[in-house]
This record gives C-alpha cells, sequence and structure tokens, in this order.
C-alpha cells in the first residue's frame, strides 16, 4: 500500500483517534501531520503487504505522550468551548456523554490513550499493549484505574444535579 | 449504567465530523520537504563550523613568517626572556642574507649609524653571561667567551639559501646552520649524525639531538615550515647547546 493511499484510506480514522488522545481538533491535526512525516521517512522500510497502522499507531501514541510530557500539560485541559455552568438537563444521556469526555481529558496522557486504543478503537488488550510499548498488565491496570476514576468523577458531578 | 459503552458512545459522538482535510498527504509532505531542508542546512552549517575549526589552525601553521619580522610569527607562548625587542645591527657580522635584502624588512634600528657599545666584538653581555648583541637578528644566546670566526656565509643550491654563521673561542665552538628552503619532511632531513639521534623539543617543535660529526653535540629541528635549523656546539659550549637552540628564532 502506498503512503498516500493509506492516508487517504485511513486519515480520518487517525485524527479521530488523535482528536480523542489530544482532547483538541487543532492539536490532533498537528501532531497527526507530524507522526505521518515520520512515518512517510521510514516508508520505504516497511515491508510489502504488512499493515502500516499499527506502526503509525504507535508514533501517534508515542507523541501524543511525548508532547505531554514536555509540556507539563497533564494538568492544562483544551477545551474546544469555554466550560459552562452544569444545568438541569432534560437528556440525561447527552450530559452523561459530555461530562464523560470532559473527565477523560483531565486524565493522564498514557491513561487516556489506554482507553481510547481499548474502547475507541476496539485493541485488545495485547495490540494496546504493543502501541503504547508497554506489558500486557500496565495496560490492564491503566485501563482499570483510568474507568475507576471516570466512574468516581462522574459520580462526583452528577450527583448535585441529582441523577 | 455500563461505563465502558458509554464511554464508546461518547467518543463516538465527539468525533462524529471530524474528517481529514483532503490536503493531508500535501502538508506532510510539503512538512517531510521543509524539514530536510531545515536538517541540511544544520547539517551544512555543522560541516562549515567544523571546517573554519580545522582550517585556523592549519593556515596559521602553514603561514609564511612576515619578512624581516621574526616577532610576528613567533608564539607568543614562547618568548624567551633574553629577547630583546630593539638591538643594534651586529658589528663584524653580516644579517642573514633573507633579512637584508627583504622588502618588508622594516624600520632600521634606531642605534644603526651608532658606534657598538661595549667595544671589541663582545657587545654587551646579558647577566647571565650569554653574548646577545653583535649577532645575527634571529640568533639571540651565545655563551660567553666566543668570537664570530668569520661573518655568517650564506649559500644557495638545490633551492636551499643555507646561511651558516660560527663562533669559536675559550669556551668551545658553536655552529649554526639556517636553511630556508622546500621539501623538508623532518628534522632527520637535517641530522647529519650517524649515531642514533635522541629526541628533544625545541621551543615546543620536535627536535632531534646527536654528535656532530668530529666532534662536540648537535641539534636539528624545522623552525616552521620550510625553514631548518641545525645547531652544533663543542668544548664547554656544548653543555649549553639546548640553551642556544631556544635561542634562535627565525
Amino acid at each position: 500500500m502506498s503512503f498516500v493511499e493509506f492516508v487517504t484510506e485511513r486519515g480520518d480514522a487517525l485524527l479521530r483517534t488523535a482528536a480523542l488522545m489530544c482532547g483538541a481538533r487543532q492539536d490532533a491535526e498537528d501532531i497527526l501531520q507530524t507522526a505521518l512525516e515520520k512515518a512517510y521517512r521510514h516508508w520505504g522500510r516497511l515491508e510489502a503487504g504488512s499493515d502500516p497502522e499499527p506502526y503509525v499507531r504507535r508514533i501517534l501514541v508515542n507523541l501524543v505522550i511525548s508532547r505531554a510530557r514536555r509540556w507539563k500539560v497533564l494538568r492544562e485541559i483544551h477545551m474546544a468551548r469555554l466550560p459552562e455552568t452544569p444545568t438541569n438537563s432534560p437528556n440525561h444521556s447527552v450530559e452523561l456523554r459530555g461530562t464523560l469526555m470532559d473527565e477523560l481529558r483531565k486524565l493522564g496522557p498514557r491513561q487516556r490513550a489506554v482507553l481510547v486504543l481499548r474502547f475507541w478503537e476496539d485493541l485488545s488488550e495485547a495490540e494496546t499493549a504493543e502501541a503504547l510499548g508497554c506489558s500486557v498488565g500496565t495496560v490492564k491496570s491503566q485501563a482499570s484505574r483510568g474507568l475507576a476514576r471516570l466512574r468516581e468523577r462522574l459520580d462526583k458531578n452528577l450527583a448535585p444535579l441529582g441523577r | 449504567m455500563e461505563l465502558e459503552s458509554e464511554l464508546r458512545k461518547a467518543m463516538a459522538e465527539q468525533v462524529a465530523g471530524t474528517t481529514a482535510t483532503p490536503s493531508l498527504v500535501t502538508d506532510v509532505k510539503r512538512r517531510h520537504r521543509r524539514r530536510r531542508a531545515r536538517v541540511q542546512a544544520a547539517a551544512g552549517a555543522v560541516a562549515a563550523s567544523v571546517a573554519a575549526l580545522a582550517l585556523v589552525p592549519t593556515y596559521q601553521s602553514f603561514r609564511a613568517a612576515p619578512a624581516g619580522n621574526s616577532e610576528t610569527v613567533r608564539p607568543s607562548n614562547t618568548v624567551s626572556a633574553l629577547r630583546m625587542p630593539e638591538r643594534p645591527p651586529a658589528p663584524g657580522l653580516p644579517q642573514t642574507p633573507s633579512e637584508r635584502g627583504r622588502p618588508g624588512a622594516g624600520a632600521p634600528p634606531k642605534s644603526e649609524g651608532r658606534p657598538p657599545q661595549g667595544g671589541g666584538g663582545g657587545g654587551p653581555r646579558r647577566p647571565g653571561g650569554g653574548v646577545v648583541d653583535g649577532l645575527p637578528r634571529w640568533i639571540t644566546y651565545l655563551p660567553s667567551g666566543l668570537a664570530a670566526a668569520a661573518p655568517c656565509a650564506a649559500t644557495e643550491a638545490a633551492g636551499r639559501k643555507t646561511t651558516t654563521c660560527r663562533w669559536v673561542g675559550d669556551g668551545g665552538w658553536v655552529e649554526i646552520v639556517l636553511v630556508k628552503g622546500g621539501g623538508f619532511t623532518g628534522p632527520q632531513d637535517l641530522m647529519k649524525s650517524t649515531g642514533i639521534p635522541g629526541h628533544a623539543t625545541v621551543r615546543g617543535m620536535p627536535a632531534l639531538t646527536g654528535d656532530h660529526v668530529g666532534s662536540g653535540r648537535q641539534v636539528c629541528w624545522l623552525a616552521r615550515r620550510g625553514v631548518g635549523v641545525t645547531v652544533a656546539a663543542g668544548g664547554q659550549a656544548a653543555g649549553d647547546l639546548m640553551r642556544i637552540a631556544e635561542g634562535v628564532r627565525p
């Protein structure tokens, strides 16, 4: 598969993954371009017939985590819009999902990447571990802690609304 | 409520309208070209810096000595305490031919035309006992008790100019041979001793020492590219061989 074919076919999916891991669309586009440029540099070294997506995804994940560490943005939350004051919403599920995404952005980059890869990309624990360059045990623990934190924060945030 | 399924739905909602721009491939390739140009520019700058750092000492080592001013080519860290900034011309001893005829020889010494001080060819003596006046400019030290055997003789053969100066006296004898020309590969080209030479340094330059043909000791070195010096001494002066050699600054 040529580089152009790959980007045309998988560009949207990769951008969505990047957006979920970064939390902001602009950052996601920049990081995706950087990741694709790195992959393009070594595209000729990929084995013919092999799927380049795990390679590109790993570059992407590493870039997101490195960038978060470098910029110390672990506590910095990229918001597409100003945070709004919670109000009682007639639609419980919509409010729940919005809160979920807000809380997902507040997680650490590695934990967020585990959750995105496991529940958005639907990767197995082994594939997630390979993409992150860590052990399956680490993926399990990170996913478990991430979900526990989300659940805890959801309970705290939704309690005042009487949910 | 199952958190995992809600999380999946939330993610899907979040990125539902997210699509890559049509120019993504073009943007990536443009970024790649920019990066490659940056890397090449950085590599070029590094190469230029390395070349400059390597060329400066090389240029300085190859730079020819300015005519008539041996002080300008002398490294500052090798200035001897015996060096005198102003000296009258040697009475009875000629300058080296190259110094006399060179266009850049500079202003004549202020004391030129004055009668030699101290009388009788000996000239004023340094506290260390060496004769410092009455010598070619490029010789700054000789042991006391020596007098010029003859004016320095200059000959030219095979593209090399050889200036030979000799002093004799109660304190032994000293002979200094200055050879200017190309083709020297090292001090071994100047060595005429048959024995196994020893290694030494003269003003930081590698030198060879050995027995002089006949009697005495000698030391040879290349003062700079194309300039070889041989200093030989016999009798008591042989003990000052290295000091005499250190005082030769062609």
